[in-house]
């Protein structure tokens, strides 16, 4: 049940009034949070871009729990970029010393080594996955939903009572 | 732009600042307490703790601490407290505490509850003795070996016999063990020479061997060169057999060398076991250095545990103050590793920079902390105390304390200076027929101890005016009994000069007072003469067992030694005879062959010319012949 919930969630976003650069706003900055341990300054900047921002909330939270998941399989690589940078490159100590000694910087936590490495992986992986997201949705609302709307398990499923059931139901808690 | 967003942000901050309004206090007194209660062991309550956020005021109406050994009274308890944080190390993540001011204090008041808490687990205490520990140890040991004096003893009336008797005389028993190690190497040394007796005799058989050659006999060459390989091997032999006897001789001479030292202990073991007998017989030594050791050594290490006390309750706080780097970054990997880079700020994550306290329950006191900081390094300041306080009576203390941790060689300071002590009722030591305590008195004193590179460097100074000693009431009437009393009598005034210095295992003291020579000039004047004797029994009688047994011993290693020699000087004289002969012989026969040499020599020269000569006629014969044709 929860995947179904899930599954028609996602089609549903791809489906709604949300333009595709929305949506894929919306994934990009679901990234940021997924990636980036929570509470330092980072997750609370994206956080607040999330807010005022005009992208899809939805797939925000979507792209966060998925790439949260991915986070903890890429921990290990993202301290690793972290560690490389602030330590391995010594032409960037200056830099890293002049951030550290900026009011409120410290409370970024940039000086972590997976708070960094998540947070230039995100940075680097944020402009394909945009760019990629939003032709993603363009393709999918062009070629792909007339054609999931014709396959016989979508009917079939839609057709179910438990389908009519879930949709009954959540029409009254909408 | 989503207009909503904005909204949600606003409402968002809104909440907050109302949630923090009304709930931050209560919040963060909670989780004070908590954490204050964990590491003093009981309850620490707070009342009335608030926070100003826009003036970075922290405050609280009062602070009770339990004491942890007596959970129904509180270690101490304040009024009113506050302090501001500095405004700008906060937005560095640095909480720099500008002043902190704790006023009415007061110690051991009655608590309304109970402040004990649930029993957790025992703090990991190491058991390696600490810095303090050792040295504490070692004063204590010091200071309480100097008790011992028994005055019935300043009377001349020992018994010798009985003293010596009961003493385990130590000579005795160096001297049996060192006649069992004359023997063994005497042993050693026999069959040694059985040894060079056998080479003596291989040395005789090579000689014979050679004395046997007749060179007469010898007609060829190659019979004289054998002669002569013969020989030459026979000396060989000769030297390797002197060889050996030379290094065994050496040995013997190491071996004499080792037991002329230990010779010379003997006289040693004699004074040591004299000294001895006089510890025994408690007859001490009335130099001007030690009678301040042994009228005040036991009064000063019993103040030793509880001033150690205080310190171990210090160490305890201050282990539990969170370091200010971590020791070792190797967190969880998913949690990463925190990078530290230079501070341009200078500022530690947490800095008192100023701690004011007063109060007192009937005795006032005031003073301040400051520089408490979790990495002082940073900050460059070392941690100072300064804390006075004076009581009803007027009786007044100053304690000063600086903890240097600024450089990688730490280096602490202690004073504490006390004045106007009462000394009335003050116990001095029970030893017969010393004062018991003192009747009347006013005290000052100044203590300095400065820790650095683990070495402790420490002086106490007292200074007592206006004193006045009583005696047990059961009065003995003898002599001694007398002299120290009236002597008692006389003193007004008593300095104490109380140094200790070095690593806390081997530390160096010294007591210095104006008792020093005022007690030992009268006192030795008064029972020299008895003591003097006594003395010289002891040491007449205990010369008088030992000198023989040393005498025996002395004459015993003598005899062996002179022995040896002789047998060694024999061996020598016989083989240096063997190698001599040995030596003409080898000559001789050298000559020999140079002899036969130089003949054959001859004889080939002459055939050689003969030869010459038949080849020349033969030629002449020839060219007469051809000219004749």
């Amino acid at each position: 049940m929860l995947v179904l919930k899930f599954l028609s969630k996602l089609i549903m976003i791809l489906r709604a009034g949300a333009s595709p650069a929305q949506i894929a706003g919306g994934l990009t900055l679901g990234m940021f949070l997924g990636f980036m341990p929570l509470f330092n300054l980072y997750s609370l900047f994206v956080l607040l871009l999330l807010l005022i921002l005009n992208v899809n909330l939805s797939m925000a939270i979507f792209g966060m729990t998925i790439f949260a998941l991915f986070s903890f399989l890429l921990d290990s690589v993202f301290h690793d970029i972290g560690y490389m940078l602030l330590v391995e490159v010594p032409a960037l100590h200056p830099f890293w010393t002049t951030l550290y000694n900026i009011p409120l910087f410290p409370f970024t936590r940039f000086n972590n080594t997976v708070v960094l490495g998540s947070l230039v992986t995100a940075m680097v992986l944020s402009l394909p996955l945009f760019l990629l997201a939003r032709l993603g949705v363009i393709a999918y609302r062009a070629k792909l939903e007339p054609k999931i709307k014709q396959m016989k398990i979508v009917t079939a499923i839609q057709g179910s009572s438990v389908y009519q059931l879930y949709v009954k139901i959540r029409s009254l808690t909408e | 732009m989503r207009k909503s967003g904005i909204l949600i942000i606003a409402v968002v901050l809104l909440l907050g600042f109302v949630i923090a309004h009304f709930f931050t206090d209560a919040w963060l007194e909670k989780k004070i307490e908590a954490m204050a209660s964990d590491v003093v062991g009981a309850k620490v309550e707070i009342d009335r703790f608030n926070v100003r956020f826009l003036s970075l005021q922290v405050g609280w109406g009062r602070l009770q601490v339990t004491d942890p050994d007596d959970t129904w009274h509180n270690m101490f308890e304040t009024g009113r407290g506050e302090f501001n944080l500095a405004a700008e190390p906060l937005f560095y993540k640095r909480f720099v505490i500008e002043a902190l001011r704790l006023e009415d204090i007061r110690t051991g008041t009655k608590r309304a509850t109970d402040g004990k808490m649930p029993p957790k687990k025992a703090l990991p205490s190491d058991n390696q003795p600490s810095f303090l520990d050792n040295a504490a140890k070692s004063l204590t040991r010091q200071l309480s070996q100097s008790s011992g004096i028994d005055f019935s003893k300043l009377d001349g009336k020992i018994d010798v016999n009985k003293v010596v008797e009961m003493l385990d005389l130590q000579t005795l028993k160096n001297v049996e063990a060192f006649q069992k190690d004359i023997e063994i190497t005497s042993d050693r040394w026999k069959k040694d020479v059985a040894g060079i007796e056998t080479m003596k005799v291989e040395t005789e058989q090579i000689a014979d061997k050679v004395t046997a050659i007749q060179f007469d006999q010898l007609k060829t060459v190659s019979s004289i060169t054998d002669a002569v390989e013969t020989i030459k091997r026979a000396k060989k032999q000769v030297e390797t057999i002197q060889e050996t006897v030379h290094s065994k001789k050496n040995l013997l001479v190491e071996d004499g060398k080792r037991l002329e030292v230990e010779i010379k202990s003997v006289d040693d073991w004699i004074r040591d076991d004299i000294q001895r007998a006089k510890s025994a017989a408690k007859i001490p030594d009335f130099n001007a250095k030690n009678i301040a050791m042994i009228f005040f050594g036991p009064t000063i290490a019993s103040y030793i545990a509880p001033a150690q006390r205080y310190f171990k309750m210090a160490k305890y706080y201050q282990a539990k103050l969170p370091p200010s780097e971590p020791k070792a970054p190797s967190p969880p990997r998913f949690k990463g590793q925190d990078i530290t880079f230079p501070d341009h700020r200078h500022w530690p994550k947490l800095w008192l920079k100023k701690m004011v306290v007063s109060g007192g329950n009937h005795d006032v006191f005031s003073g301040s902390v400051a520089d408490i900081s979790t990495d002082p390094k940073i900050t460059g300041k070392p941690t100072v105390v300064q804390l006075g306080m004076e009581k009803a009576e007027g009786t007044a203390y100053k304690i000063f304390a600086e903890v240097d941790r600024t450089k990688a060689r730490s280096k602490d300071r202690f004073a504490w200076t006390a004045s106007k002590i009462d000394l009335k009722g003050v116990r001095l030591l029970k030893s017969d027929p010393l004062p018991k305590d003192l009747a009347n008195g006013m005290m000052n004193l100044n203590l300095t101890v400065s820790i650095q590179d683990g070495i402790l460097d420490g002086n106490l100074a007292v200074l007592a005016n206006a004193v006045s000693f009583r005696f047990d009431e059961s009065k003995k009437d003898d002599l001694i009994s007398q002299i120290v009393h009236d002597l008692f009598k006389t003193i007004e005034k008593v300095t104490i000069d109380f140094k200790f210095f070095g690593k806390p295992e081997d530390i160096k003291i010294g007591l210095q007072s104006n008792l020093d020579e005022l007690f030992s000039a009268r006192l030795k004047g008064i029972v020299g003469e008895q003591v003097e004797k006594a003395k010289a029994k002891i040491e007449a009688r205990i010369r008088e067992k030992l000198e023989p047994k040393k005498q025996e011993l002395l004459k015993r290693y003598a005899e062996k030694k002179e022995q040896l020699h002789q047998e060694i000087a024999k061996i020598e004289v016989k083989i240096n005879e063997k190698k001599e002969l040995l030596e003409v012989k080898k000559k001789e026969l050298e000559a020999r062959v140079d002899a036969e040499k130089q003949k054959l020599k001859d004889k080939v020269d002459e055939e050689k010319n003969k030869q010459e000569d038949k080849l020349k006629e033969k030629a002449k014969d020839k060219l007469k012949d051809l000219f004749k044709r």
